[in-house]
């Protein structure tokens, strides 16, 4: 009982699925791949957290169901699974090496996580810039931004969800960004936007649109409620630590 | 000046936004362009309208480079709205929550949902002329 065929279609729609690509390219890909590889009859139902995918394989038809527990955003995986789809789908690729070549990719080590957080607190320090900081307000966002993305890795690690995660970050973000103001007076509006920007779920509200345009409304629906969640719950975080300082500051 | 150091500041800020997303390197000079053309026309024109031609601009020129260059359009798309993504909004919201003064982020939370709507409709647009959207179809 070996499809190589049927797997390998499978582990690219996998992994483009755990990157945040949008539902309709894990689809997409899966059935090309399996038209590449002539299985018949190929099928598939994708969801943003998980799939089924059947065809008929020489062992008769087949099927693979995966369940996507944890996304993140790997643009270089989604660039990397379509590279491989497209020469699979040229017929310059088989089986077996679009198997190999899959794994490879999955098995690359991510990120180190001082690079994400140096990243992370330099676009934060940026936007901060962009929206009227100055040199103070640069190298605090810079700062606070490292600490904010540093501190998600133990998070994930404990396995707290992200949406909770949302919370914890934007109620650390608001709280370090009106400490530091209360010491170092200056332009806290320009400081806690940069902070936060990103950490706004861009590509989730993005691939929501697109997922429910294109009729796949099961997707579109359970990432704009992912989107709209972690923005209210990022939001609902940095106003329970402003709330709190003012409190405390006027007691 | 003032805006050569925020415009400057724009696209480092899409750059590093596009390396945390592990955005492949060759795309980067593109998106932090985009981001900045698409900045630029929310600041001259303002209010809904801004996000909507902004997130038009956005959406086309995304498109157009997805297609010379052969990759995705998500690649590019990413890292060039977020400038334009409505976040003094978001704060001037949350700073109105922490003072209980719920009329006034009720007014401004709208008005910032409303931005975000504007941005993903007009990105919407730019797909639909592209014909990056197709309705699901059997692949022979």
């Amino acid at each position: 009982m070996h499809a190589l065929e049927l797997d390998s279609a499978a582990l690219a729609a996998q992994t483009i699925l755990e990157s945040s690509g949008e539902t309709s390219r894990a689809e997409d890909t899966a059935l090309r791949m399996c038209a590449a590889f002539q299985l018949e009859g190929a099928q598939i139902m994708a969801f943003p957290t998980g799939f089924m995918l059947s065809a008929v394989t020489r062992d008769g038809l087949q099927t693979r169901v995966f369940r996507i527990s944890e996304r993140s955003i790997r643009l270089d995986r989604i660039d990397e699974v379509n590279a491989i789809s497209r020469k699979v789908a040229k017929g310059a690729l088989g089986a077996a090496d679009a198997w190999r070549l899959l794994n490879e990719l999955r098995a690359r080590p991510s990120q180190p996580w001082y690079l994400a957080s140096l990243f992370y607190a330099l676009a934060a320090a940026f936007f901060t810039v962009m929206f009227g900081g100055w040199v103070k307000e640069f190298l605090l966002s810079f700062l606070i931004g490292f600490l904010v993305q540093t501190i998600q890795f133990p998070l994930a690690r404990r396995g707290v969800p992200g949406q909770l995660r949302a919370f914890i970050l934007g109620f650390l973000a608001a709280a370090l960004a009106a400490l530091a103001m209360r010491a170092l007076p200056g332009g806290q509006e320009a400081l806690l936007t940069g902070i936060i920007m990103p950490l706004l779920p861009g590509l989730a509200m993005t691939n929501a649109i697109r997922d429910t345009i294109r009729g796949d409304l099961i997707s579109g629906l359970a990432r704009g409620a992912e989107a709209l969640i972690s923005a209210v719950l990022l939001s609902a975080g940095a106003a329970a630590a402003l709330w709190l300082q003012g409190m405390i500051w006027t007691a | 000046m003032d805006s050569l150091i925020r415009a400057l500041a724009c696209m480092a800020a899409a750059i590093c936004f596009g390396k945390l997303l592990r955005q492949p390197r060759s795309t980067l000079v593109f998106t932090a362009l985009i981001g900045l053309l698409g900045y630029a026309v929310y600041q001259l024109v303002g209010g809904l309208l801004g996000f909507f031609l902004s997130g038009l601009l956005v959406g086309i020129l995304c498109e157009l480079t997805a297609r010379v260059a052969e990759r995705t359009t998500t690649l590019f798309l990413i890292s060039s709205i977020i400038p334009t993504v409505p976040g003094l909004g978001l704060y001037r919201t949350m700073m109105a929550l922490s003072e209980n003064d719920l009329e006034r982020a009720g007014a401004l939370g709208l008005e910032t949902l409303a931005g975000i709507g504007a941005i993903a409709l007009a990105l919407t647009f730019a797909a639909i002329l592209f014909g990056s959207i197709r309705p699901f179809r059997r692949i022979p």
